[in-house]
């Protein structure tokens, strides 16, 4: 028992050669997403000066510097944390509907289901947010609903213009991107996989934990962070849901663009780009998302 | 048989769909002693798969009991069943080493890591995979994942090992060294084996007992020999080997041979074991026994039209056309000294001292 078959995927007939394949995109990539950012953690080093409001090629980290001292080191962090906690909240949310369509759904019902979740899609950020009050406020759904049933007196107040109504209107909005990797990821799992598990002798609960788990692993990552990145740009949930003078990086960026500091404004988006590159690839090294691309059993 | 069953099948039915629908498996009767080796054995859409899945507890029969050694089973969930399967995909863990596949029972059930390396260890030397405890699965050959799944259920010591289609998938080569193997774990072990095939020369070999099923019922069940030398109808007697067949114009009963007319000859056959209904007789030859009558020799049935001669390694298939239509081949051996006739001869076929059988067309043991 020697012969080991060859692991390298086979290359499908008929396709030009890797390199000259990935032209185009890379050059989509490069000339649409790298060649903008470069340019923006370029002049992030520029020199802007209050008085004139003149932008001057001097090389300086004063930008940084303003980013550290003047109040907005904790925006930064509140908008990294609410993305975070909005992500991973998403991303349990996620593991059961996605369980249901990747694992007991047929391809068709699958197909409607994930459709279903493109929804939120339909209507702009600021509408669908909006609507959120409309639930959340005062004299909104809920509060009604509770104070007809008798369960409550006097309408809850923290369900609107509070954290709490930032990530529901972020969960609502966002869920879909965890959700769709992870469908992928539970598609993948051969039923006879599972099936060999309780064979085996683990019940429902031991097969999730031991078998399922794993092996969905790398797309609840991956929909963690398109969740994660995807929230790190909000503004809309903010300004209509969180309370009053709740900020966020995007609308600091737009602020601070307002009184056309530039350098200032790119220096927080170089910061949060690079924060969550970091993200990424401390997610590529551990969680091994290449498994999501890799062919899996046979 | 005074041993012990292992498993019995009691009356048991599976119906799918919402309407009472054919059944997938109909009132199926089945004892199977313990430490034999049974196989089911059938063209797909049988039922044979189904029969499988409902002794693994993966499938709920719609009526009848499943028992285990005397116990009822019929309630219970997969991972309380005192028997372990080998999918046909496998269903091998991608995420796990081998040791960790072939441990993972183990695990589940407590055993302490140094005494489950010691079995894994030993148990992959058993599958000749004594080495490959630390790859992955997708750094193995279908062969070796073959073994990975062997080893990860005989671990167990699981008193009935369920196999479905364990063969299907594998080059010929592999096929014959893993059935080979099979059998080899099996009087090793002692444990009852259950497998469910479509290739009849995998339950042939393999087999103590085998089942012919055909539309979710058991045709016949005998001993590999029994159903070939004696096919209860010509559904078993194609299924097993004996391919060439031909429609009488009429059979004359006997006493201890029957005569089956075909053309203007006159066959003497092995009396049917079963009475046909309307669908008539069939003369059952192995096709391995017919030959090309010598000259001068009247043969048992002819003349037949030669229309084509297959070369196929060990033989060559004659196709031949009888006075009515109807076609029979044979196979002449490569090596066997005797030219195969050439296409457009035409020829009388000899098989004396071989007798021909005759069978029931179609399922008649309830007429």
């Amino acid at each position: 028992m020697t012969q080991v078959e060859a692991s390298a995927r086979p290359r499908r007939p008929g396709l030009p050669r890797p390199p000259l394949a990935a032209l185009p995109a890379a050059l989509l990539v490069v000339g649409l997403g790298l060649a903008p950012l470069a340019l923006i953690a370029f002049w992030s080093f520029w020199r802007f000066d209050p008085a004139t409001y003149w932008i001057t090629p001097d090389y300086t980290l004063a930008s940084y510097a303003a980013l550290m001292d003047t109040g907005r080191l904790p925006v930064l962090l509140r908008t990294l944390g609410l993305s975070a906690l909005t992500a991973a909240l998403a991303t349990l949310l996620a593991l059961p509907a996605a369980a249901v369509i990747g694992l007991m759904s047929g391809p068709r019902k699958a197909a409607v289901l994930i459709a279903l979740f493109t929804v939120p899609f339909f209507t702009s950020a600021l509408i669908r947010a909006f609507a959120w009050r409309l639930v959340l406020g005062r004299n909104g759904a809920i509060n009604q609903t509770l104070v007809a049933a008798g369960l409550i007196d006097e309408p809850l107040e923290w369900l609107l213009f509070s954290n709490f109504a930032v990530i529901v209107g972020m969960l609502a909005a966002y869920l879909p991107f965890a959700v769709v990797p992870l469908v992928l990821a539970f598609g993948r799992i051969e039923p006879s996989v599972i099936r060999a598990s309780q064979d085996l002798g683990a019940g429902f609960w031991t097969t999730f934990r031991r078998v399922i788990l794993p092996l969905v692993l790398p797309g609840a990552v991956a929909g963690f962070l398109f969740v994660f990145v995807v929230a790190l740009g909000t503004s809309s949930e903010i300004q209509l849901l969180g309370g009053a003078g709740d900020s966020s990086i995007s609308i600091m960026i737009n602020d601070v663009m307002r009184v056309v500091n530039f350098p200032l404004a790119f220096a927080i988006a170089t910061v949060v780009v690079a924060v969550a590159v970091a993200v990424l690839l401390v997610a590529v090294r551990f969680f091994r998302l290449s498994k999501l691309f890799e062919d899996l059993g046979t | 048989m005074t041993t012990p069953a292992a498993i019995e099948l009691d009356a048991v039915s599976k119906v799918y769909g919402g309407r009472s629908d054919v059944p997938v498996v109909d009132t199926v009767s089945l004892t199977i002693p313990a430490g034999s080796f049974v196989s089911l054995l059938g063209p797909s859409g049988s039922g044979k798969s189904t029969i499988l899945q409902m002794i693994g507890g993966f499938t709920a029969p719609t009526s009848g009991r499943i028992l285990f050694s005397g116990e009822d089973v019929t309630g219970l969930p997969p991972e309380r069943r005192p028997c372990n399967t080998i999918f046909q995909d496998l269903g091998l863990f991608p995420h796990m080493t081998v040791a960790g596949n072939v441990g993972y029972g183990l695990t589940l059930r407590g055993e302490p890591a140094a005494r489950r390396a010691t079995k894994v260890e030993a148990m992959l030397g058993l599958v000749d995979l004594a080495g490959f405890s630390g790859r992955r699965i997708h750094q193995l050959s279908g062969g070796q994942r073959q073994r990975v799944a062997l080893a990860r259920a005989l671990v167990l010591e699981p008193s009935v090992l369920l196999l479905d289609e364990p063969l299907t998938g594998l080059d010929e080569r592999l096929r014959q060294q893993l059935r080979d193997e099979i059998g080899r774990l099996h009087r090793r072990l002692g444990a009852t084996f259950l497998a469910v095939t479509h290739n009849q020369d995998e339950a042939l070999a393999l087999s103590d007992v085998v089942a012919v099923l055909r539309a979710g019922r058991i045709e016949q069940i005998g001993s590999p020999r029994e159903l070939f030398e004696r096919p209860a109808n010509a559904f078993v007697a194609r299924f097993v080997g004996a391919d060439a067949t031909i429609k009488p114009q009429a059979v004359e009963p006997g006493a201890e041979s029957w005569t089956a007319i075909v053309g203007d000859r006159r066959i003497a056959c092995t009396p049917p074991p079963r009475r046909a209904d309307a669908g008539g007789y069939v003369v059952a030859l192995r096709p391995e026994r017919i030959r090309a009558a010598g000259p001068g020799e009247t043969g048992d049935l002819g003349p037949v039209d030669v229309v084509a001669a297959t070369y196929k390694g060990r033989d060559v298939e004659v196709e031949t056309r009888l006075g009515d239509g109807q076609t029979l081949k044979f196979l002449v051996p490569v090596h066997g000294g005797a030219a195969p006739p050439s296409p457009g001869a035409r020829i009388d076929l000899a098989w004396t001292p071989d007798r021909a059988l005759l069978v029931a067309e179609t399922r008649a043991a309830e007429a």
